[in-house]
């Protein structure tokens, strides 16, 4: 059995380091009838799972020495950017398709900019509502069997329910390991935070039952091993996807835990299960738009606010670190939102923007961590 | 026939007065968003006020840059829609330009032309604490039927909404009313940019933006229809505007309303811009659809920052033709992230065809991004390609 290390640099390496990605999803098992690309958590990977495709989450990090210079317009978000780049590299070559989500204006740029430039993988776009009423339910569910067509057309593997409600399962086994894993990192410091991330992050790409059996290696020894440094200060980071490894690293070496998040990838992906009794699709499509809300959605305001000042309530925070990618416009509106929340309850913030492609932070980000972290609690 | 000057002056005030007596008369006020279909809420007796138009006039009005300022938004200021600065600076502006917008009892936001202005609102309606309504148009209307479906019934939501909160019953005589005058101003809207077809021009192109007005804020009113009657009959014998042979150019995307003109350059009579495809966006399809309600699905939905990027290079592609253009500027406008997406592959593509086309960046509203040496020095290099 490998060790916790070797897991977590393995989680680190699928994260930060495009050749080991690389080298990995070119190695994926024959079972798959190809890789599926996809973006944002409003795709379903339970569906492209069960037809038999390989779901792989486009994250950052991806090499762009070979780019052709060819860029996007600067007020679309530096992922977008990035992705664009990549693509253009023909970093995403090895995919059978990718799919895109009807999300913000930046990723529209780049589905726009796919269809016209990029060309290669075939792009489907996923149009999810943003609205979270009866109707949105009823549309979604339409679309969600749509999708699961042009799934199963795409692959050759036309799935039973059954067989989907198989896959569901595991990807609910994942979202409640994850949330078992949160449960722990509340009390327990036997994990680092940027070390929780790259292991919720590497989900987004490694298989679906190594993942699983990892997490459930990972979550014992952390219950075997609890932990408890009273010296570290509680923070909490928020924001888009967050994959910056070297960003959370230093943020918790300046003395602080990452106790909790509100990131795209992370808690967002993880809360609420599918049901398995009913209509799946109608079950999928309500797991979806009722899971933890992206800023892109029309979820109720006062739930969303009533639901985040409980949540953080219950953790004893000392700081929360908003970490938003240049550009990133849904972000920039939510940080605004949840301010207010976080004053009144006397939360310390620190806005950062970075730019998603910079694995270096600059000093002056770095003082102002360094400096945040210090007085975090104080008050 | 009334000039249409007298008529947009009407209709400006009765604009900015109907929201101050709304309140005095305590008649529900609704802030909407550019393509919200208002005809809805108007038979429902909701007086309707755009906070994007406003922000236009405070950029024309030169009060932008401070009010942007006011919105103490930091180093967001560089990031955000400038409409959407403008907005939030209102709460801090000292005088506003005629004394502000009334204060909203709900906000309608559609996604039909950007995700920002469901953002926007949304943030407004947690800082008042005020009823929000979203219309959700996920993409351009082909085939789609569960797309259909799915608006119809967010129409129905969207009158049980209004319902709730104001007590008002749809009106569907004073419906029909307004989407007949919708269209028939979309007709006549469209006149006034064929008044420049062919040369000579007859109405220079900033006078086209700034009658756009009335096909914002009064939308489906006899008013708008009497208003675009009388500015195509003022102009359509008119040959004084340019030398029959001036160089046609076309304006692609926003405009700069913080300019006298709108455009910049010191264009003269050999040089012209004909057309600004944006106002062009305004007008909208209502002749699909069985009924009043029908019609506002794909009128609403089919807006072109909801088309994909083939149908858009192909829509203005096909105005070079018909307008014969001989050159494009495209304002590469750095508050409307959906609008870029098409400004490079157009540029590729009008190149293909022989048209050239150069790309100014700046920002619709916001005169900080606007640098008025390096876009004259630019359209003088893209004056010397068209020479050659």
């Amino acid at each position: 059995m490998p060790t916790i290390q070797h897991l977590l640099e393995k989680c680190k390496n699928m994260v930060s380091k495009p050749d080991s990605r690389r080298a990995y999803l070119l190695d994926v098992p024959q079972k798959y009838r190809g890789i599926t690309g996809y973006f944002s958590n409003y795709i379903p990977e339970e569906i492209i799972a069960a037809a038999g495709l390989y779901p792989m989450r486009v994250i950052g990090f991806w090499d762009t020495s070979k780019s052709p210079q060819r860029s996007l317009f600067n007020p679309v978000c530096s992922f977008v950017r990035d992705v664009f780049l990549a693509a253009s590299c023909g970093e995403f070559s090895f995919l059978r398709n990718i799919v895109f989500p009807n999300s913000c204006d930046s990723l529209r740029v780049l589905r726009q900019m796919w269809e016209y430039e990029i060309k290669k993988p075939k792009a489907y776009t996923l149009l999810h509502p943003i609205n979270t009423d009866d109707s949105s339910v009823q549309y979604f569910t339409h679309q969600l069997k749509a999708f699961a067509e042009e799934m199963k057309k795409e692959s050759g593997v036309y799935f039973t329910d059954a067989e989907l409600k198989k896959t569901i399962d595991k990807y609910n086994q994942t979202r409640d390991l994850l949330r078992q894993l949160y449960d722990i990192r509340r009390t327990n410091t036997f994990l680092t935070g940027a070390d929780a991330v790259a292991l919720m992050t590497a989900g987004l790409i490694l298989e679906r039952d190594e993942y699983n059996s990892m997490l459930r290696q990972i979550i014992d020894e952390a219950r075997q091993n609890s932990r408890d440094d009273k010296n570290l200060k509680r923070i909490m980071i928020m924001g888009p996807l967050t994959d910056n490894y070297a960003l959370l690293d230093k943020i918790e070496r300046f003395g602080a835990i990452i106790v909790d998040d509100d990131i795209t990838n992370g808690s967002r992906y993880c809360s609420r299960d599918v049901e398995m009794t009913g209509d799946l699709y109608e079950n999928i499509a309500r797991r979806y738009l009722f899971a933890d809300p992206s800023p892109t959605l029309n979820s109720s305001i006062k739930t969303d606010e009533q639901a985040f000042q409980r949540r953080i309530n219950g953790l004893d925070l000392q700081g929360v670190i908003y970490i938003n990618q240049k550009f990133c416009e849904p972000h920039v509106h939510n940080y605004l939102a949840k301010l207010e929340i976080l004053k009144q309850s006397g939360i310390n913030v620190l806005m950062l923007e970075i730019e998603h492609a910079g694995l270096d932070v600059s000093e002056r980000d770095l003082l102002r961590i360094e400096s945040f972290i210090e007085i975090a609690g104080r008050n | 026939m009334e000039s249409s000057k007298s008529i947009l002056a009407k209709i400006f005030a009765e604009y900015y007065l109907s929201g101050t007596q709304a309140k005095k008369d305590k008649q529900p006020v609704a802030y909407v968003t550019a393509f919200t279909p208002v005809e809805i809420l108007r038979a429902m007796d909701v007086v309707c006020m755009y906070p994007e138009s406003y922000a236009v006039v405070c950029s024309a009005s030169g009060k932008a840059k401070e009010m942007i300022h006011s919105s103490r938004m930091g180093s967001f200021s560089q990031d955000l829609c400038s409409y959407s600065l403008i907005d939030f600076g209102t709460e801090h502006f000292g005088k506003l330009p005629f004394g502000g917008l009334p204060e909203p009892d709900m906000l309608i936001a559609a996604n039909n032309q950007c995700l920002t202005t469901f953002l926007w609102f949304k943030l407004l309606a947690q800082k008042k604490n005020i009823p929000l309504f979203v219309i959700d148009y996920p993409v351009a209307i082909e085939d789609q039927d569960s797309v259909r479906e799915y608006i119809a019934r967010q129409y129905e939501s969207l009158i049980d909404f209004v319902k709730q909160h104001t007590g008002h019953n749809l009106n569907t005589q004073k419906l029909n009313e307004q989407v007949t005058y919708s269209a028939k101003a979309c007709d006549l809207w469209l006149k006034v940019h064929e008044l420049n077809k062919h040369a000579p021009i007859r109405i220079d192109a900033y006078k086209i933006v700034d009658a756009l007005f009335p096909m914002v804020a009064a939308k489906g009113t006899k008013m708008a229809c009497d208003y675009y009657e009388a500015l195509v009959s003022e102009h359509q014998h008119r040959n004084d505007v340019s030398s029959a042979d001036s160089v046609r150019l076309l304006w692609h995307g926003y405009p700069m309303w913080f300019l006298a003109k709108k455009f910049p350059g010191d264009f003269d009579e050999k040089f012209q811009i004909v057309l600004d495809d944006y106002t062009l966006w305004w007008n909208l399809d209502y002749k699909s659809g069985t009924n009043d309600i029908d019609k506002l699905i794909p009128a609403y939905s089919n807006t072109y920052l909801n088309w994909p990027i083939y149908k858009k290079i192909d829509w203005v592609s096909e105005l070079v033709k018909e307008y014969t253009i001989k050159g494009v500027i495209c304002h590469a406008n750095r508050s409307c992230r959906r609008a870029l997406a098409d400004i490079a592959p157009l540029r590729k593509e009008l190149s293909k065809s022989g048209i050239p086309a150069v790309i100014i960046e700046s920002d619709m509203a916001n005169p900080d991004f606007y640098s008025k040496e390096q876009v004259n020095l630019r359209i003088e290099s893209f004056r010397d390609t068209l020479r050659t």
